[in-house]
């Protein structure tokens, strides 16, 4: 994190409720976070805490109900203008999880990866809008041949180059990319992943990449975010969270990640985590702190004294552990 | 074209040999077995039968599809020791799900066993039944659920939304033991406990809607463990799960094979999941068992090249400087013969024997076999590709992680 880094999306405090009734349930409270342009960031966490939702209060499909989401310093929640509106839409695409239920069964290629193209008018005639379809196609890897196609005759892998394919057209600068590997086979994610990563490198593409797996996050990701609850509770460059995991969470995500080694996983213990094991009081204040450059962790005062620690330790080159 | 068929005969194992398309039959059949030279056909013979619950001898299950019969499972041979884990792994489409449905005769309705032998021990005899040639359902019942349980993938499809949890555990307890509605009731409750759910009297009486996906899961063991089932044939049942949950999941099926004894049969196609849960291993691609041996066999002394393929994809042991592997091409279709070895078309150590004659199992040890040329002696010596090689060492930096994390507690 040394040089300088343009932000490109910054949350704001952000909170996001859902209502039923006069019932009110918050799912996500408090969150800051920056994300920079030119990076992939991973968002990581179980279902049910609120990482798919971040994503989509990016594309304004959930609304805020406080707090404040920038883009390039501009204001992107709550009422915007309408231009700024569909701006806004050219330039953040979405990958979703399940590509044979992403894609409309009923329309071919062609139309699937145009729609965004035609819906903005972003090309001067039929052959220019042919033209760009088909580059895109050979830059995932699908013959142009397959254009009049439709989404049944491909395989999973193929299908989720053209969700990719699709987003890409619009040549976005935001792509979030919501568990875009989790319903694939583990040969076929190898390839979306390096699709992914060859764009990022070219384009210079920024990438928020959710999932629930921590060694496919770590793979792709230039830094990583863990949240829990709603709430974040660790944020860390790739290679430093798995060296240095500090919040419980964290490591019961790590030790849940199952190695291709059966020595070490008949040996290895899986940490479980309870959100109470904190013992957290009234009193407490329990916040996000940056504890080292770039390395942020959610604590009250006591554990901050222990993480602390726990680092001094590192440095000293001493035992990694306070006990 | 024709430069080709030259090609193919400088490089087949046995230069003496020729093969082209007006090869009859006959020829053919003499010079596989001469190609056939090194491998022992009755490989799996050689064990004593002692520890086997189940052996499964040249299966094949084709399927009426288009007009036409396509094999989708050809020719495996596959023993399951008593208590022990076996993990089947393989892409979609290996053929993997269906071969194991042939054990508690589920295939759909256009599928059928066209040759081979199940051989189930039936513990009352001690002598081995053939269970391929059950017709009836009232044969398999005595079969399914009761003697081999089956976990599936998405635990919402495999509960009825529309009746109680109690009720779809205890209605396995009065039809295959006997149980009286009141002591089922008990029993189940008991069972749910040994699951883990939270207040399981209280829960009794919810309907699948009202638990979560790794607690439903938890509800489809217990069903599975009300049969008290000799074998239990798990399909990918943490596939949709979160890697947190999936971990309890899997840690739960190991206590209870603890306590229970039963054999399990492990289907998937994540090779973290095999590391995690196996005793033995077998790799299917194309309907056939490429690679089969003891966990350590299989991830320390890998021979196949499809089972290089699957460890070199796997993000664990990528690093971020090199782009992953994959594997190209697509899974064969069976829609067209296959010719030669199945892997082939995806196979960058593929020689050209390897298009035209089936590899039969090698034998590298007394419990790992693989069915690849490479193993024959005559075949040229490859080099694994590096992340195999290097396996070891990646996996003891990560593991060197891992000891830090676990040692802070």
């Amino acid at each position: 994190m040394s040089k300088e880094q343009k932000v490109l999306v910054s949350f704001k405090d952000v909170k996001v409720s859902f209502k039923r009734g006069i019932q009110e349930r918050v799912v996500i409270e408090g969150l800051d976070l920056d994300i920079f342009e030119g990076e992939i960031l991973g968002l990581v966490g179980e279902s049910g805490s609120g990482k798919t939702t971040i994503g989509r209060t990016l594309i304004r499909i959930v609304p805020v109900a406080g707090g404040e989401i920038l883009y390039r310093g501009e204001r992107i929640s709550g009422k915007i203008s309408r231009a700024k509106q569909r701006e806004l839409k050219t330039k953040v695409q979405m990958i979703f999880q399940d590509p044979s239920a992403s894609l409309n069964e009923r329309s071919n290629v062609d139309y699937i990866i145009s729609e965004g193209l035609r819906a903005f008018k972003l090309y001067e005639n039929d052959e220019e809008r042919i033209k760009k379809i088909t580059d895109m196609m050979e830059k995932v890897g699908l013959p142009p041949e397959y254009l009049k196609r439709y989404p049944h005759e491909f395989s999973g892998g193929q299908r989720q180059r053209i969700g990719i394919a699709r987003a890409m057209v619009m040549k976005p600068e935001l792509v979030i990319a919501d568990e875009p590997i989790s319903a694939l086979d583990v040969s076929i994610r190898a390839q979306v992943l390096n699709l992914l990563k060859d764009f990022r490198d070219e384009y210079n593409l920024t990438i928020l990449f959710i999932a629930h797996d921590l060694s496919v996050v770590r793979y792709i990701s230039d830094r990583i975010v863990v949240i829990n609850n709603g709430k974040i509770v660790e944020i860390a460059d790739a290679n430093r969270l798995f060296e240095m995991p500090l919040h419980p969470y964290t490591q019961a995500l790590l030790t849940a990640v199952p190695l291709p080694d059966p020595q070490i996983e008949r040996k290895k213990k899986v940490r479980i985590y309870h959100p109470l094991q904190h013992g957290y009081t009234k009193d407490d204040v329990v916040k996000l702190h940056e504890i080292e450059p770039g390395h942020f962790v959610r604590a009250n005062d006591k554990e901050l004294e222990s993480y602390k620690k726990r680092l001094e330790n590192e440095r000293k080159g001493g035992p990694k552990n306070e006990k | 074209m024709a430069k080709e068929k030259l090609k193919v005969k400088e490089e087949l194992l046995e230069p003496s040999i020729n093969i082209d398309a007006h090869t009859s039959e006959e020829d053919y059949n003499k010079i596989k077995k001469e190609l056939y030279r090194y491998a022992d056909p009755n490989y799996l013979d050689h064990s004593s039968d002692e520890n086997k619950v189940l052996k499964v001898r040249n299966l094949s299950v084709g399927f009426l599809t288009h007009g036409k019969k396509i094999n989708v499972i050809r020719n495996i041979s596959l023993d399951v020791i008593k208590g022990e884990t076996l993990a089947i792994v393989g892409e979609s489409g290996s053929g993997k799900s269906v071969f194991t449905k042939t054990f508690t005769g589920m295939l759909e309705d256009n599928g059928f066993i066209s040759g081979g032998e199940i051989l189930f021990r039936n513990p009352k005899t001690n002598e081995f039944d053939d269970i391929s040639k059950y017709k009836s359902n009232k044969d398999w019942q005595k079969i399914r659920g009761r003697r081999i349980a089956t976990i599936f993938q998405d635990p919402m499809t495999s509960l009825n939304p529309l009746l109680t949890i109690g009720f779809q555990i205890a209605e396995v307890l009065q039809i295959h033991h006997g149980f009286n509605k009141k002591d089922a009731k008990e029993e189940a409750i008991k069972i749910l406990e040994r699951v883990q759910i939270p207040d399981a009297r209280n829960r009794y009486n919810d309907y699948p809607y009202q638990y979560s996906g790794g607690m439903r899961q938890r509800v489809v063991i217990a069903i599975a463990l009300a049969c008290r089932p000799e074998i239990l044939i798990c399909d990918e049942p943490t596939t949709a799960l979160d890697v947190t949950v999936q971990s309890q999941i899997l840690q739960l099926i190991k206590d209870l094979q603890k306590e229970f004894g039963w054999t399990t049969i492990f289907i998937t196609h994540d090779l973290g999941v095999v590391a995690n849960v196996a005793d033995r291993v077998a790799v299917m691609y194309g309907g056939q068992v490429v690679e089969y041996g003891t966990c350590d066999e299989v991830f320390y002394n890998p021979a196949h090249p499809y089972t290089w393929a699957l460890l070199q994809s796997l993000p664990q042991l990528g690093s971020k400087e090199e782009p992953l592997h994959h594997i190209k091409g697509n899974p064969p279709t069976f829609l067209t013969e296959i010719v030669g070895e199945a892997f082939a078309p995806r196979n960058e150590f593929a020689m050209n024997i390897d298009f035209i004659v089936d590899p039969p199992m090698f034998k590298i040890s007394d419990t790992h076999f693989a069915k690849t040329w490479l193993l024959d002696p005559r075949a040229p010596k490859v080099k694994k590709p590096k992340v195999i090689r290097e396996l070891k060492k990646r996996m003891e930096i990560a593991s060197e992680e891992l000891k830090r994390e676990v040692n802070t507690e």
